[in-house]
């Protein structure tokens, strides 16, 4: 099923120019002390992501893809190397990278709408044009019906597709999809799978989504990068030269999902291993 | 009425009837005098009576003005200060523990205090009434703002706020439900000290008519007076405070008490 997605930038006076954001990931080194040693999360790690790309961070749970994108959202300003958002460097917050968390943390005292237009009025936006860009958003993610329902009287998989409507509402360039969908089930997981990858075609936004999930990455990404376990390096790079929308069934994907399940395991292994050796010489 | 509340509500109806069924046959045992302990029957007439000769309302009056201007001036002052609290490390570090010290001490210790900076008046009751209220209303305020939630405020930067935008739309709310108990819990202290300072000094209010029966030797206006006073303490929260605190808790999703 595929429902056409509203137009977005009709009117004059909603639309932005395009704008020309490559995020530029430059040799950026992450630690972090702790008990007894310093932690090294993320080492040397660099990549670039076009505009308009899906490219997706995948790496085994506590390689430091969640600190990388928190690092990339300027919401952690304590690393080394280089963050650039265009030209300029990442220096702290901005909307125009906004970060879907795997909580959806909305806000409880706000309904729907409200938590949607929450940015804008942040803003200071007029409240007419405030009510309009939320309710075309809230469209988007099909959820109209539900204007005016309480966050607690929603279905997890319905307060991420709001978290999705509050975040596109400031109007990014860059969406950055932290693990968003891994407490859904799969059958929600796969309808918010077409939905994004709807409004991503609509609206030509350029996300960075990480996940541990093979598959999932296979299924949305352009370009999926492999990370090691911590200290977080890229591994390997995937181009799913893959036709849209993708099916979780089709052969070719399935062989995508082989090789880098392959790649992983390598990964794991290697981690497993040193975990024994560390036993096998006495462990702490 | 679901039948669960119906059971409930038969069961006190019986615990309450068997209670005064008890008083009022130890009265008729007539082991003490009845001066030292009345009958149910001379509590009630004397409650009607207080009633019908308009002592007891305009105590009452009197009292729950008190209360209200007393509770006024402390949520005006202990709420912005526990905001503040909350926000400014320097202040919860150095003012923050004066106000957790305090607050351990019950306000009424300050009526000697406040007879001889005001003199034998309003003022000095209404300053007991604020001791008691401000400190805990402070103190949760402070507590729900140091306490919000870290994903709220990561979202809410991400999203624009900063500044007052942020103290408003963000931490004020996430607060919320913990001022509210603060609140809560600063008109049952408001409400202690008050009576306790109208039974020891200040004129009309609640307190004065417990120590006038005392004076009088007068046990069932003693005990009436005692019945409008739990039942005053219990109306304003059942009216205001815990409904107000349910619907918070039920809107923003927190578990109900």
């Amino acid at each position: 099923m595929f429902v056409q997605a509203p137009p977005l930038f009709s009117t004059t006076a909603l639309s932005t120019p395009t704008k020309t954001v490559t995020l530029s990931v430059q040799q950026v080194k992450k630690s972090f002390a702790g008990n007894k040693s310093i932690v090294h999360v993320l080492d040397d790690v660099s990549f670039d992501v076009a505009r308009g790309e899906f490219l997706c961070l995948l790496g085994p749970s506590g390689c430091g893809k969640s600190t990388l994108l928190s690092l990339i959202a300027g919401l952690d300003p304590d690393y080394q190397g280089r963050i650039l958002d265009g030209d300029k460097e990442v220096r702290g917050p901005s909307t125009d990278r906004v970060v879907i968390f795997q909580d959806p943390t909305l806000f409880p005292w706000l309904d729907v709408i409200e938590n949607i237009a929450f940015g804008l009025a942040m803003q200071h936006k007029p409240k007419r044009e405030r009510e309009a860009l939320a309710a075309r958003y809230l469209r988007m993610v099909h959820l109209a019906r539900f204007e005016h329902a309480a966050v607690h009287e929603l279905s997890g998989g319905m307060k991420q597709r709001v978290a999705l409507a509050r975040a596109l509402a400031v109007d990014p360039a860059v969406l950055l999809m932290d693990e968003p969908f891994a407490a859904l089930d799969a059958q929600t997981r796969d309808l918010l799978h077409v939905e994004l990858e709807e409004i991503w075609a609509s609206t030509l936004k350029t996300i960075v989504f990480v996940t541990h999930n093979v598959r999932e990455a296979v299924r949305l990404g352009d370009r999926v990068l492999v990370m090691s376990a911590r200290p977080g390096r890229i591994l390997r790079e995937f181009r799913i030269d893959l036709p849209r929308p993708r099916s979780m069934e089709d052969h070719a994907l399935v062989e995508y999902t082989r090789a880098i399940s392959a790649e992983l395991r390598t990964e794991v292994d290697r981690v497993l291993a040193a975990e024994r050796g560390f036993w096998k010489r006495g462990g702490v | 009425m679901k039948k669960s509340q119906l059971a409930k509500f038969f069961n006190q109806v019986i615990f309450f009837a068997a209670l005064l069924a008890a008083w009022e046959i130890l009265f008729r045992l007539k082991l003490w005098a009845p001066y030292i302990f009345p009958s149910p029957s001379a509590v009630a007439q004397s409650l009607v009576g207080g009633f019908m000769d308009g002592s007891y309302p305009i105590a009452i009056g009197v009292s729950m003005m008190r209360i209200c201007i007393g509770f006024g001036i402390s949520l005006v002052i202990g709420l912005p200060l526990g905001l503040l609290l909350g926000r400014v490390r320097f202040l919860s570090d150095t003012l923050g523990t004066v106000l957790n010290g305090l607050q351990t001490l019950p306000s009424i210790c300050w009526l000697p205090l406040a007879l001889i900076w005001f003199g034998l008046n309003e003022s000095a009751i209404l300053f007991v009434v604020v001791m008691g209220a401000v400190l805990s209303i402070a103190i949760a305020a402070e507590g729900g703002v140091k306490n919000t939630p870290p994903p709220y405020l990561r979202a809410a930067h991400n999203l624009g706020a900063s500044g007052w935008n942020l103290y408003r739309h963000v931490i004020f709310p996430a607060a919320l439900p913990s001022i509210l108990t603060g609140l809560r819990l600063g008109w049952s202290f408001a409400w202690r000290s008050l009576m306790a300072g109208e039974l020891i000094y200040i004129t009309l209010g609640l307190g004065q008519l417990l120590a006038m029966g005392r004076d009088l030797n007068d046990l069932a206006q003693v005990m009436a007076v005692m019945l409008v006073i739990i039942a005053l303490g219990l109306a304003v929260d059942r009216a205001v405070f815990s409904p107000l605190e349910r619907n918070v808790r039920r809107k923003w999703g927190l578990s109900p008490r």
